[in-house]
């Protein structure tokens, strides 16, 4: 056996005491190195000569002004980070894998520090912050909390703020001036567009109010409903959908559908109106701006054509929800509620980068952020075609628009309600003949209904 | 020296420990069973649990018994979930069946561009889901599917008349299983292959010398000695495709109204657990195909048992 005394074996070795010494050496150097460069030793970036606060990671969705995420991610996080010496970290993915997401930060215990999802998530109540701490603080500065925001993230039995709402976005109705023009007609009132449907579907232009399970559907067909005077809830967040209004709603919507629709409306995702419109084959379709401001960025020939409008009047007058509502919170589990929770708080501060960033889509939910008369002037200088076409969605925002679940408030049922999507279901079910209106609302009244009693045996209504 | 002739004796000892195959053979095994229990034991256990409670969000809830079951089981949703994953997984099973069995037939003859056909027909399963779904989607796009391009300016359907692919209740279906079917065909053909390529020429010949051609060949001796590894791809077929919930969840989101109609099991649960924040149910509703399937694979691996020639 070959012992270690052997030179040939010791080249290119060391023995213990060697070893030791030369660790011993490396260490102190790191040491000294590191003491006089801080971040080398202890790792995180540091802001005006201050250690750093902490870590903050917020996860949002790909919005669909891509101008806002730019905006978000590489002026207000780094800056408002610099200020505060915090690390801003946000990641971005598709809105329709948040659900998923958050179900799975929950389950994990662990994730992002903020979330942000489309819609009012109530069922999350007990897994996040109280939020009316940063509601309070942003009264504070820029005055009350907008009426909708306030009912679609508020429950008023456990008096708790389940997320803080930044920002909502008005539903007009979008449709093609060119088209309507061609038949005398424009989309003033549903009687109108009823009247109008045969006609544009005979000159190649179908109406596209959607009836497919998907987030749009849900907007288009529980405005339309308001329109007639029928509500999924009332006041007290019982279920009143089965009524006289809802039938007579209904029965309207499918003749709509038989006079001037495809059954591509059936089939939709949530980007499925917006390619109708965009194909050039669509003559109508409920969306939030982002569809006219596509075609504007795509040069699309009929994008000077495309009007916005508030949805049209029915018999019981004109009402839509927001088209989306921007909705942060706070796990409970977050590491740095402090920071979570300014951050927040400034953001809404300073709303009026993010809605000039949001080309006019992101309505600030606190209205003393950016005053409706500064969103006037602002949407004014707009350049695209017609004119001051967005001067309106001040209109839709101020008088039109409700929080989901009016005249009550969002809640976890409701929620489940609009993820379901039993009023398309309910719709659909009439257009296509496979049920008669007052059997298609008694069926969606049964479903509502248990979903009702489940959430108030929970005690979150 | 002296030290290492004397620990030798306990070296060999150990070496003699793990030379028993009972010891040897759960040392072996143990790191599969450490990975499927962590990671498929767990969750499955974690799933029956919450089944049992009333839980939203997070994994706790409060025991409701059989509450969940009960609520879903009179649910009409969930019928027509059940009934559509039944079809999705019936229809498409046979079509792969019926489809691997011809073309590994046909790639088992040598012909020119064999190999590139092969490729081919595998690529499917190669291709990333998500992107090759992204694919047929907008193939079967309301506005943009190319197929109704082709259609239209072949003048054989005016533009407002196409058909709807995904919005048609029919459509939808035939959609779903067809691309279903197009995806996990390649895995059966391999499989069909490998069973026909295991049949002993000699076993062909002797069939030949009887006059065994054809068809009566292939019912008398391919089909029972391919009968089991057959067996064992449908099985695989039947699991794979029940589970399924890309194909559904990326072309139709369960849709078309009315009664969704290509809602399945999985994305039902999905809704339910996840979207609609009532995990509880959700686990519920995922947890009837366990039983189900379990049993299918035990009747058809007993099957296959039954059918193997020694």
């Amino acid at each position: 056996m070959a012992s270690s005394d052997d030179p040939s074996r010791r080249e290119g070795r060391y023995d213990r005491r060697e070893l030791l010494r030369r660790a011993g050496v490396g260490a102190v150097s790191v040491g000294v190195a590191g003491s006089g460069l801080g971040q080398a030793f202890y790792g995180p970036l540091r802001f005006k000569g201050r250690w750093l606060k902490g870590d903050l990671s917020l996860i949002t969705w790909a919005h669909f002004v891509p101008s806002f995420d730019v905006w978000l991610d590489k002026t207000w996080a780094p800056q408002w980070g610099e200020q505060n010496d915090v690390q801003v970290k946000v990641d971005h993915i598709l809105n329709t894998l948040l659900p998923a997401r958050a179900q799975a930060e929950v389950a994990a215990n662990s994730g992002h520090d903020i979330f942000f999802d489309l819609a009012p998530r109530a069922q999350y109540e007990d897994n996040v912050i109280n939020h009316n701490e940063i509601v309070q603080e942003v009264q504070r500065k820029v005055g009350k909390i907008g009426r909708v925001a306030h009912r679609a993230t508020y429950n008023p039995k456990t008096k708790k703020y389940f997320a803080f709402s930044d920002n909502y976005v008005p539903d007009p109705v979008v449709w093609r001036h060119d088209i309507w023009n061609g038949i005398g007609m424009s989309p003033n009132t549903w009687e109108n567009v009823r009247k109008a449907a045969p006609k544009l579907k005979a000159a190649g232009h179908p109406l596209g109010i959607g009836q497919s399970a998907e987030l749009d559907s849900n907007m288009a067909l529980m405005g339309f409903l308001m329109c007639f005077g029928s509500f999924v809830q009332n006041e007290k967040h019982q279920v009143t959908i089965k009524n006289k209004r809802t039938v007579e709603a209904v029965k309207f919507m499918a003749d709509i559908y038989q006079r001037g629709e495809t059954d591509e409306i059936f089939g939709w995702d949530p980007s499925g109106n917006n390619n109708f419109l965009y194909s050039g084959k669509g003559s109508l379709i409920l969306n939030a701006i982002s569809a006219t401001r596509t075609p504007e960025d795509r040069g699309l020939p009929f994008a000077n054509d495309l009007w916005i409008w508030p949805i049209p009047r029915g018999p019981h007058g004109r009402k839509g929800y927001e088209h989306v509502m921007g909705c942060w919170w706070i796990w409970k589990f977050s590491a740095n509620k402090a920071a979570a929770k300014k951050f927040l708080a400034d953001l809404e501060i300073n709303y009026r980068q993010a809605f000039v960033a949001s080309k006019f889509y992101n309505f600030p939910s606190f209205p003393g952020a950016v005053p409706f008369k500064q969103i006037r002037k602002l949407v004014a200088q707009d350049k695209h075609k017609p004119l001051g076409k967005y001067g309106v969605l001040t209109t839709i925002a101020q008088n039109y628009t409700t929080n989901p679940g009016y005249p009550g408030y969002t809640n976890a049922a409701f929620g489940e309600m609009f993820s379901k999507f039993v009023i398309p279901q309910m719709f659909a079910q009439v257009s296509q003949k496979k049920m008669s209106a007052q059997d298609a609302v008694n069926a969606a009244d049964h479903d509502i209904k248990q979903i009702y009693a489940k959430w108030r045996k929970l005690g979150k209504i | 020296m002296e030290a290492l002739a004397a620990a030798r004796p306990r070296s060999r000892r150990w070496t003699d420990v793990f030379e028993r195959p009972g010891v040897l053979a759960s040392v072996l095994i143990s790191p599969a069973v450490v990975f499927v229990t962590a990671l498929v034991g767990g969750p499955l256990a974690l799933a029956v649990w919450l089944s049992f409670t009333n839980a939203t969000t997070g994994l706790h809830g409060k025991w409701v018994g059989l509450e969940n079951f009960r609520r879903e089981w009179g649910n009409p949703a969930f019928q027509h979930a059940v009934w559509h994953t039944f079809l999705f997984t019936v229809i498409s099973q046979a079509i792969v069946l019926v489809g691997a069995g011809l073309i590994a037939h046909a790639l088992l003859k040598d012909f020119p561009g064999k190999w590139i056909l092969r490729f081919l027909i595998l690529l499917p399963w190669a291709a990333p889901i998500a992107l090759s779904l992204m694919a047929w989607k907008w193939m079967f796009d309301t506005s943009y599917s190319i197929l109704n391009w082709t259609l239209v300016h072949a003048h054989l359907y005016k533009p407002l008349d196409v058909p709807q692919y995904l919005a048609q209740p029919k459509l939808a279906m035939g959609s779903v299983i067809a691309v279903h079917t197009w995806r996990i065909l390649p895995f059966a053909v391999v499989i069909f292959l490998a069973g026909l390529s295991s049949i002993p020429k000699e076993v062909h010949d002797a069939a030949a010398i009887d006059g065994a051609t054809g068809f009566r060949k292939f019912w008398s001796v391919t089909l029972p000695l391919q009968l089991p590894i057959a067996t064992v791809a449908l099985l695989f077929g039947i699991v794979f495709t029940a589970t399924d919930m890309a194909v559904v969840y990326i072309l139709t989101q369960g849709g078309p109204p009315p009664s969704f109609s290509t809602e399945m099991v999985t994305t039902w649960a999905y809704k339910t657990g996840v979207e609609s924040g009532s995990l509880g149910a959700g686990a519920s509703i995922s947890l009837v195909l366990l039983p189900v399937l379990a049993l299918v694979s035990i009747g058809m691996l007993w099957f296959a048992r039954r059918t193997e020639v020694s």
